[in-house]
């Protein structure tokens, strides 16, 4: 639709172009590039508006790791735990060091988490002195350190 | 936040010195002047570090302050002493930025820049490779580097390691130096530094437009690749493809300049654009080869052979800029997960060209990109009908020809489906022949209706 009328207008501008007075031919011009504009505008502003306002909430604490689940449109407590507990894990492991992680690395949150945590390194297995578990008990590992959700992070 | 904020503008501030010595060296300083100088040269001193950082990063330099700052005084240096012992005929006026695109510019940056500073880091490819890189650089120090990127544990050991380690790492690099800037990785603030690139496009089009254009049609034109929903979108995913649309078609403006002036010192600064474009994607290097091969053909047809030496020292400039990447590739052994060009590969997906060609021109028909290559191709058709200005307009047929071609031939290759490929990628890849044709726009459409433009 928008490029349709964008093509009509040019067609008509260059109908009407050489009937006009060469110093008012760059009106035309500017009538071409602007008739899209004008039509799309309204409808981005409003969605623009719209993710302003669902993202003004995030807490800047998390900017580092920020996701687009935080935003307040699609909340959902899983995620939020995840967040949650990424940045416990931050507070908690030193920055050289290696984390383990039983995990298939093709997982979205897998690639966000070595993002969030970096330059920890996210390694596949548990033989690390760190390792984050996921609905796994950690007890025969070692000492729960950080316990969120179905989140644990184990020294062992 | 707020001092997230200032340490990025004060980041854009470290680059002036570079971009102002890339200007005085390739003698483009006296052209501009006020504010659009300023943001030429922002713009010139991010491309600048996109091309000298990642050498110095495999050299084992970190991109730290003190390394932009102390490589842009020198290049400053170096400018203003060029500049000294050039003879000028006559004193240049140079363009300036006057009240009305300023206005045009300005408004939809400040509100994409509210938009920018709240937003969560979200697209795939954003964090799991070029932020990751960009956080990697960051932490290897702020001397020498400490080789995490690089590193075999990093790239073998890694659950997650960057997914596309065989890209380039300029714009990684340009972001590690805005996050030293900052004092900490904070992403969010981070999107400011793609808005600066779509800032800097603008005005560097505003600037080496405007003694073709007139005011109004210019703010129109700024307009619209400001206010085009999908490059806003794409500024904010924190991917590459908008840095290099902006760097390749400020190359593609300057290229023109030169053939149309015969100045060699639009040549230069377009070598270094182009430079920048290579170090950003590996499209990059394809859309490099059209420039040059265009150029060259442009400079044949003219049969202006003195022109051939300065295209060929361009192109050899560009060429030695990329080598320590390909060698890091080639010592690493590291090859493409997503698109890997054989004539086997070719055959074997023939029959899906229809859907890609289909789905392209559906999505270059969105009204996300205000149907700007429609129009832009519709516009040069016209021109070449009339006979009003054929060599630009056929120029711009090959360029964004050549480039949608590119794409095809992309996505024919993809090793992942090609109609995930296309879904999940299209969008930003067809940002550089959107960018492209958004910006040459109000030029096309001056030429067609013959508008003066006054000075």
């Amino acid at each position: 639709m928008v490029t349709l009328a964008a093509l009509a207008a040019l067609g008509l501008a260059t109908f009407l172009a050489s009937r006009l007075a060469p110093g008012r031919r760059e009106l035309l011009a500017v009538a071409v590039l602007a008739f899209p504009l004008v039509l799309k505008l309204p409808g981005t502003l409003r969605h623009e508006a719209t993710e302003v306002r669902q993202n003004r909430h995030v807490d800047s604490s998390t900017a580092e790791i920020a996701a687009p689940f935080l935003r307040s449109g699609i909340r959902s407590p899983l995620r939020l735990e995840e967040v949650r507990f990424l940045i416990a894990v931050r507070r908690v492991v030193p920055a050289d060091a290696e984390i383990g992680f039983v995990a298939n690395p093709g997982q979205r949150w897998v690639r966000w988490a070595a993002w969030g945590l970096a330059p920890r390194l996210v390694v596949q297995g548990a033989d690390k002195r760190w390792v984050m578990l996921r609905d796994q008990p950690g007890d025969r590992l070692g000492r729960t350190v950080v316990k969120v959700g179905r989140f644990r992070l184990v020294q062992t | 936040m707020t001092v997230d904020v200032l340490g990025l503008l004060a980041g854009l501030v470290g680059l002036l010195p570079l971009g102002a010595g890339i200007l005085l060296v390739t003698g483009v300083w006296r052209a501009f002047r006020g504010v659009l100088r300023l943001g030429v040269a922002m713009f010139t001193g991010m491309a600048g570090a996109t091309v000298l950082l990642p050498p110095l990063i495999y050299a084992g330099l970190a991109p730290s302050v003190p390394l932009v700052l102390l490589a842009g005084l020198l290049v400053l240096a170096a400018g203003v002493y060029l500049e000294r012992r050039r003879r000028r005929e006559r004193e240049e006026s140079g363009v300036g930025l006057e009240l009305v695109p300023a206005l045009f510019i300005a408004l939809p940056l400040a509100v994409l820049a509210v938009r920018a500073v709240l937003k969560p880091d979200g697209a795939f490819d954003a964090f799991a490779n070029w932020g990751l890189k960009a956080k990697l650089l960051y932490f290897s120090g702020g001397g020498l580097i400490d080789h995490h990127i690089f590193d075999p544990t990093f790239a073998t050991d890694s659950l997650a390691p960057p997914v596309e380690r065989v890209y380039p790492i300029g714009l990684p690099s340009l972001e590690a130096y805005f996050i030293h800037t900052m004092g900490g990785p904070d992403f969010r603030v981070l999107h400011l530094m793609f808005v600066a690139f779509l800032a800097g496009f603008a005005l560097t089009a505003v600037a080496l437009l405007r003694p073709y254009v007139g005011p109004w049609a210019l703010a129109a034109g700024t307009s619209v690749v400001l206010w085009m929903p999908a490059a806003r979108d794409q500024a904010l995913s924190q991917n590459a493809d908008v840095p290099m649309a902006c760097l390749w078609v400020a190359a593609v403006i300057l290229f023109g300049l030169w053939l149309a002036r015969d100045q060699g010192r639009w040549l230069a600064l377009g070598a270094v654009f182009t430079a920048a474009a290579f170090a950003t994607k590996r499209e990059g290097a394809i859309y490099t080869a059209i420039l040059m091969g265009l150029a060259l053909v442009a400079v044949l047809l003219a049969s202006r052979r003195d022109q051939l030496r300065p295209l060929i020292l361009a192109g050899g400039f560009v060429a030695v800029t990329a080598v320590p990447w390909r060698i890091f590739i080639a010592v690493h052994g590291l090859t493409g997960h997503d698109i890997s060009v054989s004539p086997a590969r070719i055959s074997e997906h023939r029959g899906e060209l229809p859907m890609i060609v289909r789905e392209l021109a559906r999505l270059l028909a969105d009204p996300l990109f205000l149907g700007v290559v429609p129009l832009a191709v519709a516009t040069a058709l016209l021109l070449v009908l009339f006979g009003h200005d054929r060599p630009l307009a056929v120029g711009f047929l090959l360029l964004v020809g050549a480039v949608l071609l590119t794409l095809v031939v992309v996505y024919v290759n993809s090793r992942p489906d090609t109609r995930y490929l296309l879904r999940t990628t299209a969008k930003r890849t067809l940002m550089t022949p959107a960018l492209l044709s958004a910006a040459i726009l109000p030029l096309l459409l001056t030429r067609l209706f013959r508008v003066p433009v006054r000075q």
